[in-house]
């Protein structure tokens, strides 16, 4: 336990640390599933034109 | 020259650029994925400290894949850029469009992670010197290319105009790269050049490596998934479509 | 390849080549403003002006760092190890890789005997990176004991 809390201390630097790489993952988790909403609301948006037709049928 | 030609011309097609980039996007996704666990992980644990710098150094194996890439996708738009005016190339205006947004994020992270990376070093977060000018610029470069497309309502002039933003903008690339040489800056020279060896142990390398290349692979898989929202949206009413909607639909609800 | 795109191809290309030579020019004519300190030559030849504030940088002395018995006062002397070097005077904080044999930016004013009265002391350090025990010390030893403590990045 006190070998993690080393870890993460990162020998004075673990603000600074921690921050960087958390800025980073949290860009790339940003920009990754900013494309994969966009892919489901055009689904969703084409599925509601689709439904009355459907329902017509 | 033909079988290029050929390539260039079928490029040209969205439908077929979506049809072949479906596999692309999941394989660039998966290895993207594991190497930057496996070069984070790597460059948090397992990377020594610098006998200088201690801990703050792995900061490393965030800010130089992001400032490379910063970097690397405004070539691309540059490249894009010439594509789109000389050959009209629909896809061209599609590619620039898409990674201007992801090209800001990953220039903003530059950024920010080489200004947490100064105050521990240098005693500042942020110094006015030519490197990190100049990629302040490549910034606002790319939050110019978003404007600019936002500020013409007419698609194809507005994909013209930024076009030609995009590769007037490549001209400061070069500036960037070659900052810290010409001039007298706080940034340190490049640790790494195509004709000497890094100035670093392969201890210290190996796991940089291991994230450049990971974060290339999930950039670029990211400017697939937008460049394939964005056929969808463009040829939203045109057959094939209309047909891959229709499958798509009919199998969420098999 | 037909006219109408060669001619746009040749249009780009003198666009990019008038950027690129416009943007060449302009940073040639700037290039004492780009440059972000005054080296140890130029502080020490008299191009560096007194009494207003500038930065200037340098390699700390081996042997120079001087702390006032008082308090928070240190002066040092910056050199370029090709013969140019001056004093500088600071009172206040000193980065953590501030030590002998290290690469230094300071701000601050020059006085009239040419001593540097620093407001801010930044370090520079270069594009190696070592870990501790291939350096052959300790992170807290002296730089002035590593073998590359002859960084030439302050030469004009």
């Amino acid at each position: 336990m006190n070998e993690f809390v080393t870890f993460l201390q990162m020998g004075g630097h673990g603000l600074y640390v921690w921050l960087a790489y958390g800025i980073a993952w949290a860009a790339l988790i940003v920009i990754g599933v900013r494309p994969i909403l966009t892919r489901r609301r055009f689904i969703a948006m084409h599925r509601a034109d689709a439904e009355p037709e459907r329902t017509a049928e | 020259m033909g079988r290029l030609a050929a390539f260039a011309h079928r490029l040209g097609s969205p439908r077929w650029f979506f049809d072949i980039t479906g596999p692309w996007l999941v394989v660039l996704s998966v290895i993207g994925i594991a190497l930057v666990t496996v070069g984070s992980v790597w460059g948090l644990v397992f990377a020594p400290e610098d006998y200088q710098q201690g801990n703050s150094f792995r900061i490393i194996y965030v800010h130089v894949p992001t400032a490379h890439l910063a970097e690397a996708l405004y070539l691309a738009m540059g490249a894009a850029g010439v594509v789109l005016l000389v050959w009209r190339m629909k896809i061209a205006d599609m590619f620039i469009a898409v990674t201007a947004p992801v090209g800001m994020v990953i220039t903003g992270v530059a950024l920010l992670t080489g200004a947490i990376w100064g105050k521990p070093t240098w005693g500042a977060w942020w110094v006015w010197d030519a490197r990190t000018t100049s990629v302040l610029v490549l910034f606002f470069l790319y939050v110019g290319l978003m404007a600019l497309r936002q500020a013409i309502p007419a698609r194809e002039q507005a994909g013209r105009a930024v076009a030609v933003l995009a590769v007037v903008g490549t001209v400061n690339v070069p500036i960037i790269k070659y900052s810290v040489d010409w001039w007298l800056t706080l940034h340190q020279p490049s640790s790494f050049s195509l004709t000497e060896p890094p100035t670093m142990p392969a201890e210290m390398w190996l796991p940089l490596l291991v994230n450049v290349v990971g974060f290339y692979c999930l950039v670029a898989a990211v400017v697939l998934a937008g460049l394939r929202n964005e056929i969808l949206e463009r040829e939203s009413d045109t057959a094939w479509v209309r047909d891959w909607l229709a499958r798509k639909l009919r199998g969420s609800e098999a | 390849m037909n006219t109408q795109r060669r001619n746009r191809l040749v249009a780009i290309v003198f666009l990019l080549g008038g950027t690129a030579i416009t943007a060449a020019l302009v940073l040639t004519a700037l290039e004492e403003n780009v440059n972000l300190f005054y080296p140890p030559e130029r502080v020490v030849n008299g191009d560096a002006p007194t009494g207003v504030t500038i930065r200037a940088g340098g390699m700390v002395v081996c042997g120079s760092v001087a702390h006032d018995a008082s308090g928070l006062g240190v002066s040092f002397v910056l050199t370029d190890y090709k013969g140019s070097d001056f004093m500088v005077r600071h009172v206040g904080i000193l980065p953590d890789l501030f030590r002998e044999g290290q690469g230094i930016l300071v701000t601050g004013e020059l006085d009239s005997e040419r001593v540097f009265r620093a407001s801010e002391v930044l370090a520079k350090h270069d594009e190696n990176y070592m870990p501790p025990e291939m350096a052959g010390i300790g992170i807290e030893a002296e730089a002035c004991d590593s073998p590359d403590s002859t960084d030439p990045a302050f030469a004009s």
